[in-house]
């Protein structure tokens, strides 16, 4: 392979590094590893490359757009969201033996009329974006009552979910470039830092098991446009990672500090929590039950 | 939460900036992905493999997209959705970053066409080189060599108009460059 020839392979290598693992990148990356020329070609590329992604990422989404979908399959009825555990029947029973005021019906046609028709066909979202959104927040706050609503309903469209958020940092960290933004052993001068730039700090609260941990770095963390932290630990039981973003950034409704939520996602166990304006998530490859000991 | 709820926490969000990159139209972006998603519902017993999902959502949308522009074409007099860039951006405070989104998407769009939905599709970073050739239909060769031309000419509209290009792209003014050299 000579030195264009890699060039056009890799121009296909996604910035994020998702391709790392394609053995059809493997000779081209060995190849801008000991071609300086070509190494730093493959930088200014890449660079260029998820400034650009960053760029188009921040494109805002139509208000209610999640909504409106749901509501369509909703009303077409093929997609209509199948009940599938005892616990969300009995909570739809629950919810259909709830009286209805008298005359609701026909204020609620009144109130329709006088806002807009709800059309799916030729959908006009500058028209009909937020009346609508706000007819499906409320047929789905019957359809998708769950214990745990993490992705959150209505009002909920300019926020990021907890999974973008635990998603966002693990196509981060293992992309090829991934790098700190500051280099520290003392989480106290990392946090410092953070607030410094403006980003999330979380008032410098850390889990009880983090506290005297020693650190490792920090850098911002860009997740569909909301800036977040993230701190690098150096635990006896390998790295963990504190992501700490702002909570009008994260919809959906999290627990708080003494009974995080806690999941494994592959070879990645994660904590989520809520602490006031912030949000949190641990994350380690390791599993749960040893995440679990840091609370 | 049902496994369709899921699915569309999942992917509406890259396939509305996919929609708008294409369509340059938050109206019609936002149809594409509705269409898209009831298309799902009536077709998804037909697909047996669910790790294929996000492969073909894309792909619908995409053909979705073609076919309404092969009507639109039929019947010119049809009204085009012309909505001004910026017309759905967020809050006061992120208009600056938000710019940037806009001007990316407009950048995409001047490109020939045979580039754009290659380049979304890389810059999503949802898919590699390899499935945009799956969703695009067309064979893999071809989508690293419109990824190759379509990157280089990318850079070279933004030389061209330094000044229109998002922020926060590295720094690509020829005369920087000149400064550098003495």
């Amino acid at each position: 392979m000579d030195k264009e020839r890699a060039k056009f392979v890799l121009r296909s290598f996604r910035p994020d590094g998702a391709d790392a693992l394609d053995n059809d990148f493997t000779e081209a990356l060995q190849m801008a590893t000991s071609d300086r020329e070509l190494g730093e070609w493959l930088m200014r590329e890449r660079a260029f490359d998820a400034e650009f992604a960053e760029a188009l990422a921040r494109v805002d989404l139509p208000e209610g757009l999640r909504e409106s979908v749901l509501l369509a399959m909703v009303r077409d009825g093929q997609g209509f969201p199948k009940v599938d555990s005892q616990g969300q029947e009995e909570m739809i029973s629950a919810m259909a033996g709830i009286e209805v005021p008298t005359g609701l019906r026909e204020h609620t046609l009144e109130a329709m009329e006088r806002t807009a028709k709800v059309e799916r066909v030729n959908f006009g979202w500058k028209r009909f974006g937020i009346p609508l959104a706000a007819a499906a927040g409320i047929a789905l706050a019957f359809v998708f009552v769950d214990g745990r609503q993490k992705n959150g309903i209505a009002g909920s469209e300019q926020r990021i979910t907890i999974e973008a958020v635990q998603a966002g940092f693990v196509r981060t960290f293992e992309s090829p470039i991934f790098s700190l933004d500051q280099e520290s052993k003392h989480a106290p001068n990392l946090i410092s830092y953070l607030r410094g730039k403006g980003l999330p700090c979380g008032q410098g609260y850390l889990p009880p098991g983090l506290i005297g941990v020693k650190g490792l770095g920090c850098r911002e963390l860009v997740i569909d446009g909301k800036r977040g932290s993230l701190l690098c630990f150096d635990d006896a039981g390998g790295t963990v990672h504190l992501v700490i973003f702002r909570r009008k950034d994260v919809g959906g409704e999290l627990p708080g500090i003494s009974s995080p939520l806690i999941e494994q996602s592959g070879h990645w166990a994660e904590a989520s929590w809520t602490n006031g304006d912030y949000v949190f998530v641990l994350l380690g490859v390791r599993d749960m039950e040893s995440i679990s000991t840091f609370f | 939460m049902s496994e369709f709820a899921e699915l569309v926490d999942a992917h509406y969000q890259a396939l509305y900036r996919f929609g708008y990159s294409l369509t340059r139209s938050p109206d019609r972006a936002a149809d594409l992905v509705q269409e898209t998603f009831c298309i799902w519902a009536e077709k998804n017993s037909q697909l047996r493999d669910r790790s294929k999902a996000k492969t073909w959502l894309f792909t619908t949308l995409h053909r979705e997209f073609l076919g309404q522009r092969r009507k639109m074409a039929r019947f010119s007099d049809e009204p085009i959705d012309e909505n001004s860039l910026g017309a759905e951006a967020g809050g006061e405070d992120d208009a600056e970053r938000q710019m940037d989104g806009q001007r990316a998407v407009e950048l995409l769009r001047e490109m020939d066409e045979i580039y754009q939905a290659p380049l979304a599709l890389f810059y999503l970073q949802q898919h590699s080189y390899k499935e945009i050739a799956e969703i695009l239909d067309v064979p893999i060769g071809t989508v690293m060599s419109r990824l190759s031309r379509g990157k280089e000419l990318l850079r070279k509209r933004m030389v061209a108009e330094p000044s229109s290009g998002p922020k926060n792209l590295v720094d690509v003014n020829p005369e920087l460059f000149q400064n550098n050299n003495g």
